[in-house]
């Protein structure tokens, strides 16, 4: 993933060697990002607008990535390759079904 | 405390995608439909707390019974009149063609301040995978709060 990413909805996982990889949001798309049956070490969900993350979730059907501490990872991850992230746009959502959490 | 996705519509081909729809992202959520205003409205008198969502459809068929009676199941502004009157708890997304309805489901929810999405229809069923998932991601992820921190005191 580059910061030229274009404004709009996206799906994302980040695989097991800590590399984000992100398809153009539509349905079902999780399992088709790495392919393959390929494991993943978080995946969710994430905005971009005006250029900048207005909000990444661990929302997946797919993956149960239900720790929130992958979450942070990916915010992370994100920032590091130079992604502006704004205030709260980092919400966490929990397994137990509560409602959803901002953490960053 | 386990939140719930609760949705008026009564057309079977739409729940059918609908579903598949929240289960790609949603999969912490179930999802009740109701096919009648009346029974929804029963429902939410007990469950507003614990609904994160309402989608609202506004024209209902008529239900039939075995003895081939008809009954009528009201509209989506029968509910949206029973929130109007209660403070707002969750954010509603309505869709339906009905533009003249849909709009005075919006005007009457937002009067009273609760935070309404509106989707427009189109095609026969890929609005829902299209823009409807859209609009019920945006309403859900902004349900989201920062957390409370624990108070301690002595």
């Amino acid at each position: 993933m580059a910061v030229d990413v274009s404004d709009g909805g996206y799906v994302y996982v980040l695989d097991l060697h800590g590399v984000i990889h992100v398809l153009p949001d539509g349905p079902h798309l999780h399992p088709k990002v790495l392919g393959n049956a390929q494991p993943v070490e978080h995946a969710g969900d994430l905005t971009i607008q005006d250029g900048r993350i207005s909000d990444v979730t661990n929302l997946s059907g797919t993956f149960a990535c239900d720790d929130r501490e992958g979450l942070h990872n990916v915010a992370d991850e994100l920032r590091r390759l130079g992604f502006d992230i704004e205030e709260e746009a980092v919400r966490y959502f929990p397994p137990d079904g509560s409602r959803p959490v901002v953490i960053a | 405390m386990s939140l719930e996705i609760v949705i008026l519509e009564d057309c079977i081909d739409r729940q059918t995608i609908m579903t598949a729809c929240l289960a790609d992202r949603f999969r912490h959520y179930p999802v009740r439909f109701f096919e009648a205003a009346a029974p929804m409205i029963a429902y939410l008198e007990s469950k507003l707390k614990t609904t994160i969502v309402i989608a609202l459809d506004h024209d209902l068929e008529f239900i039939q019974d075995a003895n081939g009676s008809l009954t009528d199941p009201g509209t989506g502004r029968d509910v949206a009149n029973f929130l109007a009157d209660r403070p707002p708890t969750c954010p509603v997304v309505i869709h339906s063609t009905n533009s003249p309805a849909a709009v005075g489901i919006k005007m009457t929810l937002d009067e009273a301040n609760w935070t309404t999405y509106r989707v427009v229809p189109f095609g026969d069923l890929e609005w829902i995978s299209e823009i409807w998932i859209q609009a019920m991601r945006r309403a859900i992820v902004d349900t989201a709060a920062p957390e409370i921190e624990p108070t301690h005191s002595n």
